[in-house]
C-alpha cells in the first residue's frame, strides 16, 4: 500500500514523514527544501494491519497547475502513479490558501484524509477550527495533527488505511475550473468552519520583532552580528575547548603508532601511514568540535525562523541586481552544501536567471570550506571570528557584483518575479532536532574525512616521497618531487597572490577535489600533525610556528583563504552546475567566472594589505594586474557584444 | 615482515575507503561527492 503526503509548501510534510517513518530528512522553515519525492516505510507501531505501508513524502506545491519541475514531480504522481490514499497536510493556522489544493485533490478522486497540521498554533493565534463541519463540507475524514509533537499520528494513519478501502466522492459543486470560482468556494467554507479571535490586522509581537530584523538598514547589520555570535561560539571559545580533547587522543594514537612501528619498517611506509592516513586525516579531523558546534548552532538559527526573515532580507538585495527572488534559497541551502544548493536552482522558472543562481550558489562558504576558515582565522588571526564572518559578506558582495555582470552581459531586465515567503512563527528551538542535525553533519564530515580526504592524503603523500624516476626522495629534497613536479609550474601564477610556492599550490589544487583537502594538504607537505594546541585550549599551536613554515604573511594567508573560498568549488558541485545549467556555454563561462572573480578578489587583498602594511606592493604586482585586467577586459567585451546584438537587432526591426 | 603487515594495513585502509566511495556512488545519488547534502537539503535523488 502507498500513502502520499502532499501539501502546500511548508504545512510540515517532511516533519510528519519523519515522525511517521523514523526518517531524518532535512526539514527547513521555507518553501523549497524539499524538491524530489521521498520514501519511507511506515514505522510498525504505528501500523495496524500486516500490509507494508509506504510513504511518499512530495514537494509542495499550491495548486495542481505546476510551473516548476519540483510542482510537476507532485502533479505527476498523485496524476499518474495512483497512490492507494493521499494524505493531504493542511496548514491549520491558514486554511484559506491550503483547502484551495485540497479541492483540486478531491477532484482526482483518490481516497483522501486530510491532516489538520500545526493545531498547537491555533490557541496561540485564536483561531478555531469545526473540523467536524470540514468533513462534512468536503466528505473527507479530517484528523488534527501536531507533527513536530507526534500528536495525532496514530488516528491519522488509522483513518488513512479505513479510507483506502472507501472510494472517494466529493461534495464539490461543478463549475470550479475557474480559478476564481474555486477561491469564493473555499472561502465560503472557511467563513463556516473558522473562527477567528484575534482579527489579522492587529500588529503582534512577531510583527513588531520582524518590522526590526528585516528593516531595510538593520536587517544586514543584524544578520552580520548573528553570525558573528555563531563563529565566536564555534570558533572561539566552546569549539577550540572541545577540539582539544579529540587532537589529544588523534596525538596519543599517531605516538602509539610510531612507537609501535618503531625503527624496523621502512620510512616510506611510515611516512605514508603516520604523515599520510594519520597525520593528515587527523588534521581535518581535528576540526570536527568546531564544525559540530557550528552546524549546532546555525540548526538553532534555522528552527527558530530567523533564518526564514534573512531570506527577505537578501531578497530586495538580489532582486535589484537581476535575480529571482528565489535566488535566495538555493544560496542558503548552499551554505550546508553547494551540490543540493545547485539544484535547488531548478524551482526558478526563468532559464537565465536559474543558471545565473547556479553560477553564483558555489560562492557562498558550504560545510567543506568551514574547516580551512577555522585553520586560517586561527593560525593567522588568534581565532578572530570577523574572519568567518567577512568571509560570508565578500560572498554575498561577489554574489551581486556577478549578478550585475551577468545581467549586462545578457541583457535582462530587473526581475519582476516575486518572492512569496510565509515566515514561520518564532519558536524556541528544538534542542532535539539541532543536535540530530549536528551529529548527522558530524557522522557526514567524519566518513568524508574517512574516504576521500584520506585517499587524497595519501595520494599526495606517495607523490610527495618519490620523484618522477620513482626514486625515494631525500630528506629536504621534497622540490624534486613529483608533487612539487606537478604544482611548480602553476605556482608562478599565484605570486602576485602573495602564495607562489609549490606546497600551498598544491593544497589549493587538491581543494577541487573536496575542499577539505586542503588543510589535509597543508598537513602532509609540511609535516604539521595537528593544528590544535593540548596544552594551552588554543586552537592552533604555535600559531607563529606554524605561519613561518607556510612562509605567509597575515595578508597572504587571507588572500590564500579567499582564493579557496572563491574559486570554483569542488568536481562534484561543477557536475551539478552542468546538470542545472544544461549548457556548455554557461558552464564554462561560470567555471571561468569563478576562477576570474577568486583570482582578483585575492589579488587586491594581498596588494592592498601589502601596501598598507608595508609601504609596497608585494611581488608580481604588475603582472597580476596583467591578469585581473584580461579577465575584466574579457567581461566588457562581452558586454558589448551583447549590446551591439540588441543594438542590431532593434536595428533590424525598425 | 614488518614491511608487508605495513603494506598490508596500508592496502586495507586505501581499498576500505575506495569500496565505501564505489559503494556510494553505485547508490546513484547525485551528492555522492558531498555527505553534507542530505543534511542540507532533500533534494540529492530528484531526478531531472
Amino acid at each position: 500500500m502507498r500513502f502520499a503526503l502532499a501539501g502546500n509548501p511548508n504545512s510540515g510534510k517532511t516533519t510528519l514523514f519523519n515522525a511517521i517513518t523514523g526518517k531524518i530528512e532535512q526539514v527547513g522553515n521555507w518553501a523549497g527544501v524539499t524538491i524530489a519525492k521521498k520514501e519511507g516505510d511506515l514505522k510498525k507501531n504505528l501500523n495496524p494491519g500486516e500490509e507494508k505501508i509506504r510513504i511518499v513524502d512530495l514537494p509542495g506545491v499550491y495548486s495542481l497547475t505546476p510551473f516548476t519541475s519540483e510542482e510537476s514531480i507532485t502533479y505527476d504522481f498523485v496524476r499518474e502513479e495512483n497512490p492507494d490514499v493521499i494524505i493531504n497536510i493542511v496548514d491549520a493556522t491558514n486554511l484559506s490558501r491550503s483547502l484551495f489544493f485540497t479541492t483540486q485533490l478531491l477532484e482526482l478522486g483518490i481516497p483522501l484524509v486530510i491532516a489538520l497540521n500545526k493545531g498547537d498554533l491555533l490557541e496561540k493565534k485564536g483561531i478555531k477550527i469545526d473540523k467536524n463541519l470540514l468533513g462534512e463540507k468536503l466528505n473527507v475524514a479530517v484528523v488534527e495533527t501536531v507533527s513536530t509533537m507526534d500528536k495525532g499520528l496514530d488516528k491519522l494513519i488509522q483513518e488513512a488505511v479505513s479510507s483506502s478501502e472507501k472510494i472517494q466522492k466529493n461534495n464539490l459543486p461543478s463549475g470550479l475550473d475557474d480559478d476564481k470560482k474555486r477561491f469564493a468556494f473555499v472561502d465560503e467554507i472557511v467563513k463556516e468552519i473558522e473562527i477567528r479571535e484575534i482579527a489579522s490586522h492587529k500588529q503582534t509581537k512577531q510583527d513588531a520583532v520582524d518590522r526590526i530584523v528585516t528593516n531595510k538598514f538593520l536587517g544586514i547589520p543584524i544578520f552580520a552580528a548573528v553570525i558573528f555570535a555563531v563563529f565566536s561560539v564555534s570558533q572561539t571559545y566552546l569549539g577550540p575547548l572541545l577540539a582539544d580533547f579529540l587532537v589529544g587522543w588523534i596525538d596519543k594514537f599517531y605516538v602509539y603508532v610510531a612507537s609501535f612501528l618503531g625503527e624496523n619498517a621502512s620510512p616510506v611506509l611510515s611516512a605514508l601511514l603516520l604523515d599520510g592516513i594519520i597525520g593528515g586525516v587527523g588534521a581535518v579531523m581535528g576540526f570536527l568540535p568546531l564544525i559540530m558546534v557550528l552546524f549546532f548552532m546555525l540548526a538553532l538559527l534555522e528552527d527558530s525562523g530567523y533564518m526564514a526573515r534573512v531570506a527577505v532580507v537578501m531578497d530586495r538585495h538580489l532582486k535589484k541586481v537581476g535575480l529571482s527572488g528565489k535566488s535566495i534559497i538555493p544560496m542558503i541551502i548552499g551554505t550546508g552544501c553547494a551540490i543540493p544548493g545547485v539544484m535547488a536552482t531548478r524551482t526558478i522558472k526563468n532559464e537565465t536567471q536559474r543558471r545565473t543562481t547556479a553560477m553564483l550558489t558555489p560562492f557562498m562558504p558550504c560545510g567543506a570550506k568551514l574547516p580551512i576558515i577555522a585553520l586560517f582565522a586561527g593560525v593567522f588571526f588568534e581565532d578572530a571570528a570577523w574572519v568567518g564572518t567577512l568571509m560570508y559578506f565578500v560572498a554575498i558582495f561577489i554574489i551581486i557584483i556577478g549578478a550585475l555582470l551577468v545581467q549586462k552581459i545578457t541583457k535582462e531586465g530587473p526581475s519582476r518575479n516575486y518572492f512569496i515567503l510565509e515566515l514561520p512563527e518564532y519558536k524556541f528551538p528544538s534542542l532535539k532536532r539541532a543536535t540530530l542535525n549536528m551529529f548527522s553533519r558530524g557522522k557526514a564530515f567524519i566518513m568524508k574525512a574517512a574516504t576521500i580526504i584520506l585517499i587524497c592524503n595519501a595520494a599526495v603523500q606517495i607523490m610527495q616521497s618519490f620523484t618522477w624516476n620513482f626514486q625515494v626522495v631525500e630528506e629536504g629534497m621534497e622540490s624534486a618531487s613529483i608533487l612539487a613536479g606537478i604544482s611548480a609550474p602553476f605556482a608562478f601564477i599565484f605570486i602576485p597572490l602573495g602564495f607562489g610556492v609549490w606546497q600551498l599550490t598544491a593544497a589549493a589544487i587538491t581543494g577541487f577535489i573536496a575542499k577539505e583537502n586542503v588543510v589535509g594538504t597543508l598537513a602532509v607537505v609540511y609535516g604539521i600533525t595537528n593544528f590544535i594546541d593540548t596544552e594551552e585550549l588554543a586552537l592552533v599551536s604555535g600559531a607563529a610556528d606554524v605561519a613561518s613554515v607556510m612562509g605567509l604573511t597575515s595578508v597572504g594567508a587571507l588572500a590564500y583563504l579567499m582564493f579557496n573560498l572563491f574559486t570554483p568549488p569542488c568536481f562534484a558541485a561543477i557536475g551539478a552546475m552542468n546538470a542545472e545549467m544544461d549548457s556548455k556555454k554557461w558552464l564554462w563561462a561560470g567555471i571561468g567566472f569563478q576562477f576570474g572573480i577568486g583570482y582578483t578578489v585575492a589579488y587586491f587583498v594581498y596588494q592592498t594589505g601589502t601596501l598598507l602594511t608595508t609601504g609596497s606592493f608585494g611581488a608580481g604586482a604588475i603582472p597580476g594586474l596583467i591578469g585581473v585586467i584580461a579577465f575584466f577586459a574579457t567581461i566588457t567585451y562581452l558586454i558589448r557584444k551583447r549590446e551591439q546584438e540588441v543594438n542590431l537587432r532593434v536595428g533590424e526591426v525598425h | 615482515m614488518a614491511d608487508i603487515i605495513l603494506t598490508a594495513v596500508i592496502v586495507l585502509i586505501i581499498g576500505a575507503a575506495s569500496l565505501k566511495m564505489i559503494r556510494d556512488n553505485k547508490k546513484g545519488s547525485k551528492c555522492a561527492g558531498c555527505p553534507y547534502a542530505d543534511q542540507a537539503t532533500n533534494s540529492c535523488n530528484a531526478e531531472k
